[in-house]
């Protein structure tokens, strides 16, 4: 015990030889650090545009993997420590575990809260350099940090960096070749070496130490239950290493501060909220889905395009024939999903992804998450749910595998429910937002209000009658800040083209579908059938059918039929209410059927049928 | 026992005792932890709170909170 560090660790540079047999490789260099650090931007500034996207074996979490000189670079997700909590911490730490160097890039102005995860690293003896970011705002806050008495404490470089304006060539390389071994409290170093012998990595040891099971279980030893004591220790040594580097005056009188505070207001808050959601309906609601999608799918795409492609086909395969007929006719696989997916889609989706990026880089969407809270509390949720809510509005599939950042089950099972129930997706609101704009206030008003009462309904009804309880809210709330133009471009084409890739199968199948459908009058028949619902109880005109059978494809595919449709206002408001309660695409279903189970997924899915049907026709008895 | 549900916006308090399970850690990895000050810097309509801790601040939910024994402390500022 007596021992000092550096000699011990002196005696076993063994363990270091490793890394010259590597050498032989390429090197694995993984990127972590805390949400919103600014890792994605250094990132793609180390990458260029060779960049690949993956999902993790397993997981719907993404990787991001590049290369830079001889050097393999991944993204991680962004985390707060080494740990096992959800999907994202289990990918950050396998990558982590797997990395030969890591980059632990920090926020200048959070120190005491991204150390952990740079002490919890050297905990785990990885090799790695500290990259300070945000120095110009360390710089306006008064920060004053002791840079070389910090690297000096950690054992390891620390550079510091404004990854916002670019980091030099030169400094990178430095990061990288001088990525080391850091300094690890005696007891602990111990502990680590006796573990050593029975896993693979001082990484691995100290996950087990710190009751990690699933890494346990890999080496077939049990875990040990020393997770808070480490955590406190390291926070203590965390808190201790801070005050000795940190000088500053800083005042919470900054904008940022101002403007946090200000949006939790309730008053300000939900006054911003509504603002917030009128620009956002103005830009996607109103430039987007009406006047650009009104050109490019009126004028390009039913005027030019269609017109042109039917030509081109027509010198092939006899204007009249069946082939013609689904190939460029009224569900011509070729017209009908290039006006759709290219002319009416891409537009709108990118709209909306642009939209949520800026919301979520400049720090407003953990705010709306606070200020929401209590409101959700009653329907069995907390603060947190509003990610995948809002991300639903964009694509019901891709948020429905959100959920997972909820805590429990239980929330999962509402959250989902919700989604699936009450939540227009992007192409949805789209078609609703030009089919109700011409309708007046009051339709829009209707539908609002029935959307509104569903939503509380559903999270009301399964709040009271699922088991358990439902986990409080804890939320970090990042400085606000202005999202940087180049991100927010960059993250809106990767989600866009990732939604498109998604959608353009399904959308392609279901035209066939109803093409053959048409062709065969199966079509006519399930219309024919559906026509007491559609007609009597719905009072809608009989062709609605077709729409909400295109439906069962997809949402947004259902939604565009009716579009078609010459409805008069109150008769789109019932067709919408349906349309948009009814059935989530084929695609969330079985998104849902993988996430919550067949049964619930089942039992989910045929809820919203019911509901939408009756809700509908409640709705269309009472106006009509 | 005061909890940091009774702490009113600006006010300073001691976290004397925190629940325990995942959410402890979850408090310590975010840097709250007992015997450390925070401030109170909100207390939203039912019972969110949000903290200051140094630079960074947490959104707690109420039930949290309620769960969080604090005790006052003299402000000096």
């Amino acid at each position: 015990m007596t021992e000092s560090t550096p000699k011990h660790q002196s005696r076993h540079r063994h363990l270091e030889l490793r890394f010259l047999q590597q050498d032989l490789e390429t090197l694995k260099v993984a990127l972590a650090g805390n949400p919103n650090v600014g890792k994605s931007l250094l990132f793609n500034a180390m990458s260029g545009l060779y960049v690949d996207v993956s999902n993790f074996p397993g997981t719907t979490v993404q990787i991001t993997k590049g290369a830079y000189g001889a050097y393999e670079i991944y993204d991680t997700p962004g985390i707060y420590s080494v740990a096992s909590f959800s999907d994202e911490e289990r990918v950050a730490r396998d990558m982590i575990v797997e990395a030969d160097i890591v980059l632990n890039v920090v926020d200048g102005t959070h120190l005491e809260r991204d150390l952990f995860l740079t002490q919890q690293l050297i905990d785990m003896g990885k090799r790695l350099t500290v990259l300070l970011n945000f120095t110009d705002e360390v710089k306006k806050n008064n920060i004053v940090i002791d840079i070389a008495k910090l690297s000096s404490f950690l054992g390891v470089q620390v550079i510091p960096i404004t990854a916002t304006k670019g980091v030099p060539d030169d400094v990178l390389a430095r990061a990288l070749a001088e990525a080391r071994e850091g300094v690890q409290r005696e007891e602990l170093h111990r502990s680590l070496h006796t573990m050593l012998n029975r896993v693979g990595s001082q990484a691995e040891a100290l996950l087990v130490l710190e009751g990690d099971q699933e890494i346990a279980r890999r080496h077939g030893i049990p875990a040990e239950d020393r997770q808070e004591e480490l955590y406190i220790d390291r926070r203590n040594r965390v808190n201790y290493i801070i005050n000795q580097i940190l000088s500053d005056t800083y005042s919470h009188r900054s904008f940022s501060d101002w403007l946090g505070r200000f949006l939790l207001k309730p008053v300000s808050g939900f006054l911003t909220l509504i603002g917030v959601l009128y620009v956002l309906y103005l830009f996607v609601g109103k430039a987007i889905a009406q006047d650009l999608v009104g050109f490019t799918e009126g004028e390009v795409g039913q005027n030019l395009w269609e017109p042109w492609i039917r030509n081109v086909v027509g010198t092939i395969v006899l204007p009249s024939s069946w082939l013609s007929e689904l190939v460029v006719g009224e569900f011509g696989i070729v017209t009908m999903t290039t006006t759709y997916l290219v002319f009416l889609l891409l537009p709108l989706v990118a709209a909306f992804y642009f939209s949520l990026s800026l919301l979520e880089d400049s720090g407003y969407l953990p705010r709306l998450a606070t200020l929401l809270d209590r409101s959700l509390t009653s329907l069995g949720l907390n603060g947190r749910a509003v990610i995948p809510i809002v991300l639903g509005f964009g694509c019901v599939t891709s948020a429905t595998i959100t959920t997972r950042l909820l805590g429990t089950e239980r929330e999962k099972t509402i959250a989902t429910a919700i989604l699936q129930f009450a939540i227009p997706c992007s192409a949805q609101l789209a078609v609703i937002a030009s089919l109700l704009a011409g309708a007046g206030f009051g339709p829009l008003l209707l539908y609002v209000a029935v959307m509104t009462t569903v939503f509380i309904s559903v999270g009301t009804v399964l709040h009271r009658t699922l088991p358990g309880m439902s986990a409080p809210l804890l939320l970090d709330l990042p400085p606000m800040r202005w999202p940087r133009f180049g991100n927010i471009v960059r993250k809106t084409g990767l989600r866009t083209w990732q939604f498109m890739k998604e959608a353009s199968g399904w959308f392609f199948v279901g035209t066939l579908a109803v093409g053959i459908a048409n062709l065969t009058s199966a079509l006519q028949s399930v219309i024919t059938f559906l026509t007491p619902l559609t007609a009597v109880w719905l009072q809608l005109p009989a062709e609605a059918a077709t729409a909400f059978i295109m439906g069962v494809v997809r949402r947004d595919f259902g939604a565009a039929g009716l579009y078609s449709l010459q409805l008069n206002p109150l008769e789109a408001t019932v067709a919408l209410i349906v349309i948009t309660l009814f059935v989530p695409c084929i695609t969330a279903l079985i998104v849902m059927i993988k996430e919550r189970g067949v049964r619930q997924g089942i039992a989910i899915w045929i809820g919203t049928w019911l509901a939408a049907f009756t809700v509908g026709g409640i709705v269309s008895q009472i106006i009509m | 026992m005061k909890t940091l549900s009774d702490a009113h916006s600006g006010e300073t308090v001691k976290l004397k005792a925190l629940p325990n399970g995942t959410l402890r850690t979850q408090l310590v990895r975010l840097g709250i932890y007992e015997g450390m000050t925070v401030e109170c810097l909100q207390r939203l309509p039912g019972g969110t709170v949000v903290i200051r801790n140094g630079r960074s601040q947490v959104g707690i939910g109420k039930q949290l909170a309620d769960a969080i024994h604090v005790s006052p402390v003299e402000e000096q500022s």
